[in-house]
């Protein structure tokens, strides 16, 4: 029993506030200073430095910086103006804009992580200036984040593939009618709260052609942006993750060349901006993942995974009981690792019930990414918050019937094998 | 891959002998045949000692790997590291060199390397740096060019943009054959193929049927620039804990596993090769010559490895190769 | 000199994240516009990575942008938040000395060498006991402020 303490451990500190990294790295220290002695303590250590160690997690700290950049650069001004006189008449026109940038810009970052972050710093000050309530807005930002991995080249589909012994391709293509179902529902939702709390449109009525052709010719520099890093990476200029420095570069120069908004007196707010956004999310994915080392060694999630197996062998209820695991694991581990651990030991059961692998995949994938923007954990939750800073509270009240459209999207793709199944069957 | 009944099992004997538990880290991935076959020979240890050691495998880099894998061993504590070779290099840097560029020409080359005075001195040199060598003999095949390109001689390669693995040693030899080596993420590679960040990638015929290269990759030039090898590393504090029946147990089994291991690879590999013929890729002999000569220079690069290491690794292989 | 002691944190973070974009940037350049590859830039990119987060989590403490959950904490009385605060503050008092200590153990142990430029890791790992020790000390002075107005309210509150 006493394997379970540090997990006992962990609410009791969260309860006690004390800071969401902190307690998940006190109560690991307190399973390897007495329950599991084998491995020496200050080795422990080596998770701090591995846990940060790897070349995709740069994408963190790029898409934070891009986002301070377009901010004073005047490019997000330009980009929402734009926006804004496209569908600012529409009732929650920013609100769908936010989701659609997380669908049109996944595949940029392929990371929930920096998708979130990014959109934190570019869209949530202008959604706030226009009215938005700031948990609602922190709400969509994190609900929508879940969509970009989603979104081929994303890192998840790569290893899933490899885990599971299923082509890339297919992986890739599966990914496009799912992305684009998370994102309809949440449009179909926010258009449904957005009615029923009367945001005001921004503006009264459509705007005429001439005002939009004039934005339009503003942010003709500012969309080269996003063009130029999408035409990067399909010609193979770049990686994803390299994609975010060289998005900090055109941004840098636009601004400080064509725009002529940013200053190098901008830099040092910019610089501090970036460290600390970046370093209060790589605090808690970092304490996640020494969390995680804990319940990898008593291999706990394997423990729950072997149990759910033997409860069942009715195909749908089997797949209802590992979207509920796949929940809980969500909130607890980092989604990639949870995938690491998890498909092993849930593929070959699920296969012998006749599951598609590549079905499974995607499930998988949607399901831990909605773990990541779930209370009480979530680490898209806690990037959005942090750089947002709004309070917990206030997140999951608005969050939730967000949770709910892409609870639904997730029950669809469970039970309708075709949906998931239709583009890649095609080839 | 745990049985209900080794555990109960194991209660009568914990009454007399304590069971130990360690954890075996490896980075291969579950459904690997490196994997698979050390899921097995653990069993089987576990079974023979009715629990008493009991080896828990955690494939896929789910525990520390690399060099924290080995940092484990050095500092004691209960656990089995699966690493190549040239990890054993930062504390005895000439085993690095065992793992150097172009040395072996088959299988079996590499299993008599293994049981010669020359790896037996460095072995009794890192178990007094805390690192006892439990057993070598694991393969998991050559490392072959993965391109679009027929590679036959360094001029084919010259200035292709490669992929390896972020490590020094792959650096220079991919240098030394023409290539511009760049360290990629592995999970970055695939993409990175498709999309042309580089020209391709390093590795074995099972990586590149495994990893599905070769949906974007079609062309595979049999280099064997490096043989894949893993050690299995354990403390020499943990090993003594065991009693000598234990020990004579777990060599047992790892040897036979290693043996079991090299069976399937053979197997394997002509059975991937059919595999990804069907899928459309051309396999081509290189200049093998060429490549061993290019590559001599890597050994020279290495300040911490002796100076005359490759020669007597070359001496060696000459008594091999004569014996057969 | 006050600048540089007060912002000690953000210039060191600053100028890491800085190595790291310029390392990214630099690297695609020579890759495709020469077809130079710089084999060591993916490495040096994340050890500053690494230096740059750690620098930021000190950082982020001292301005308490660390994330916490507030309903119990905005459910209590008004008199008892900064005793409360004060509870939670011993605890990670304890929590970052001990995060120090083995660090610094960990710092000694090491080494292995970086796998590219041989980097000994010392200098990696270092950044550890830096992070905590500096935490250590934001602790103490979070607890010293805390006590202050605990005892400057008292006479107010009576
Ligand atoms: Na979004
Ligand atoms: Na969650």
């Amino acid at each position: 029993m006493e394997i379970y303490l540090p997990i006992i451990m962990l609410f009791v500190l969260f309860l006690l506030n004390v800071p969401i990294a902190f307690s998940l790295i006190a109560s690991s220290l307190v399973y390897f200073l007495f329950i599991n002695t084998s491995i020496p303590v200050s080795l422990v250590m080596q998770r701090f430095i591995s846990s940060a160690s790897s070349f995709p997690l740069l994408a963190i700290p790029f898409f934070i910086m891009v986002g301070s950049v377009m901010n004073y650069s005047g490019i997000s001004r330009s980009l929402l103006s734009l926006a804004d006189s496209l569908i600012g008449h529409k009732t929650g026109g920013l609100a769908h804009v936010n989701v659609a940038l997380s669908t049109l810009m996944g595949g940029i970052s392929g990371s929930a992580n920096a998708d979130a972050a990014m959109q934190s710093k570019i869209l949530a000050p202008e959604m706030t200036k226009r009215g938005y309530d700031l948990p609602f807005t922190a709400a969509i930002t994190a609900a929508s984040s879940s969509i970009s991995p989603v979104i081929p080249p994303g890192i998840n589909l790569i290893i899933y593939a490899l885990l599971a012994n299923v082509s890339v391709h297919e992986m890739f293509i599966a990914g496009y009618v799912p992305a684009f179902m998370m994102a309809l529902s949440l449009m179909v939702t926010i258009a449904i709260i957005a009615r029923r709390r009367k945001y005001a449109p921004s503006r009264t009525e459509a705007a005429p052609a001439k005002e939009r052709l004039h934005y339009l010719g503003k942010a003709i520099p500012a969309l080269l942006i996003p063009f130029g890093i999408i035409l990067g990476m399909r010609f193979g200029l770049f990686t994803p993750t390299e994609a975010g420095a060289i998005a900090v570069l055109l941004c840098a120069i636009i601004g400080l060349f064509i725009y002529r908004e940013l200053k190098v007196s901008h830099f040092p707010a910019i610089f501090k901006e970036t460290i600390q956004g970046t370093s209060s999310v790589m605090f808690i994915i970092i304490g996640a993942m020494i969390f995680g080392y804990y319940m990898t060694l008593e291999q706990i999630p394997q423990n729950v995974a072997s149990a759910l197996i033997l409860v069942t062998d009715n195909k749908l209820v089997l797949l209802m009981l590992i979207n509920l695991l796949l929940l809980i694991v969500g909130m607890f581990i980092e989604g990639g690792a949870a995938m690491i651990i998890l498909t092993p030991l849930l593929l070959p059961a699920v296969l012998n019930l006749g599951v598609n692998p590549v079905h499974f995949g995607i499930i998988v994938i949607v399901n831990i990414m909605i773990g990541g923007v779930t209370p009480p954990f979530g680490s898209m939750m806690f990037t959005v918050c942090s750089i947002l800073k709004v309070k917990l509270v206030d997140f999951v009240r608005e969050v939730l019937p967000l949770l709910f459209a892409l609870l639904v999207v997730l029950m669809l793709l469970t039970y309708s094998e075709g949906l998931v199944m239709f583009l890649p069957n095609l080839l | 891959g745990e049985k209900p009944t080794d555990t109960t099992k194991g209660a009568d004997v914990a009454k007399t002998v304590e069971p130990i538990d360690i954890n075996m880290s490896l980075v291969f991935t579950q459904n690997e045949l490196l994997t698979q076959e050390l899921i097995k020979a653990t069993d089987k240890i576990r079974e023979r000692t009715d629990g008493g050691v009991n080896i828990k495998v955690y494939p896929g880099g789910q525990l520390p790997v690399y060099k924290d894998n080995l940092e484990q061993v050095v500092n004691g504590a209960d656990w089995i590291a699966v690493e190549d070779l040239s990890y054993l290099g930062d504390y005895v840097p000439d085993f690095a060199a065992l793992a150097g560029p172009m040395l072996y020409n088959s299988y079996d080359e590499y299993l008599a390397m293994m049981d010669t005075k020359l790896v037996a001195d460095l072995t009794a040199e890192v178990e007094k740096k805390g690192i006892k060598v439990l057993n070598a003999d694991y393969m998991f095949g050559f490392r072959h060019m993965i391109t679009n390109k027929e590679i036959k001689s360094s001029a084919d390669m010259s200035g292709m943009r490669i992929r390896v693995p972020g490590s020094q040693l792959f650096i220079s030899t991919l240098t030394s054959m023409g290539a511009a080596p760049a360290s990629l993420p592995f999970p970055e590679t695939y993409a990175g193929v498709q999309q042309g960040v580089v020209d391709g990638l390093e590795g074995s015929i099972l990586t590149m049927y495994s990893t599905k290269m070769y949906e974007v990759a079609k062309n595979m030039s049999l280099t064997k620039h490096f043989l894949g090898t893993v050690g299995l590393y354990i403390s020499p504090k943990v090993w003594d804990k065991f009693t000598p029946e234990q020990q004579q147990i777990i060599n047992e089994e790892l040897a036979a596993g290693a043996i079991s291991n090299t069976t399937e690879l053979v197997k394997l590999d002509s059975e991937y090769t059919q595999k990804l013929q069907d899928l459309g890729v051309k396999f081509n002999e290189v200049d093998s010559a060429e490549f061993s000569k290019l590559t001599a220079d890597v050994y020279n690069q290495f300040p911490a490895w002796s100076d005359d290491i490759r020669s007597r690794i070359g001496a060696e292989l000459e008594k091999i190769r004569a014996a057969e | 000199m006050g600048f540089l002691v007060k912002n000690f944190e953000e210039i060191f973070a600053s100028i890491a994240i800085s190595i790291t974009i310029l390392m990214v940037i630099i690297n695609v350049f020579l890759r495709y516009g020469f077809g130079f590859v710089v084999p060591w830039s993916e490495e040096l990119a994340v050890i500053c990575f690494i230096w740059s987060v750690y620098f930021g989590i000190s950082s982020c403490y001292k301005h308490k942008l660390h994330m916490g959950v507030d309903v119990v904490i905005a459910l209590l009385p008004e008199k008892a938040k900064i005793p409360f605060n004060l509870v939670v503050l011993s605890f990670l008092l304890v929590i970052n000395l001990i995060l120090a200590y083995l660090s610094y153990d960990y710092m000694m142990l090491s080494n292995k060498v970086s796998p590219v430029m041989g980097m000994s890791y010392f200098t990696i790992n270092g950044v550890l006991f830096l992070c905590f020790s500096l935490m250590t000390i934001h602790t103490v002075n979070f607890i010293r402020s805390d006590l202050k107005q605990l005892f400057k309210k008292q006479p107010n509150t009576i």
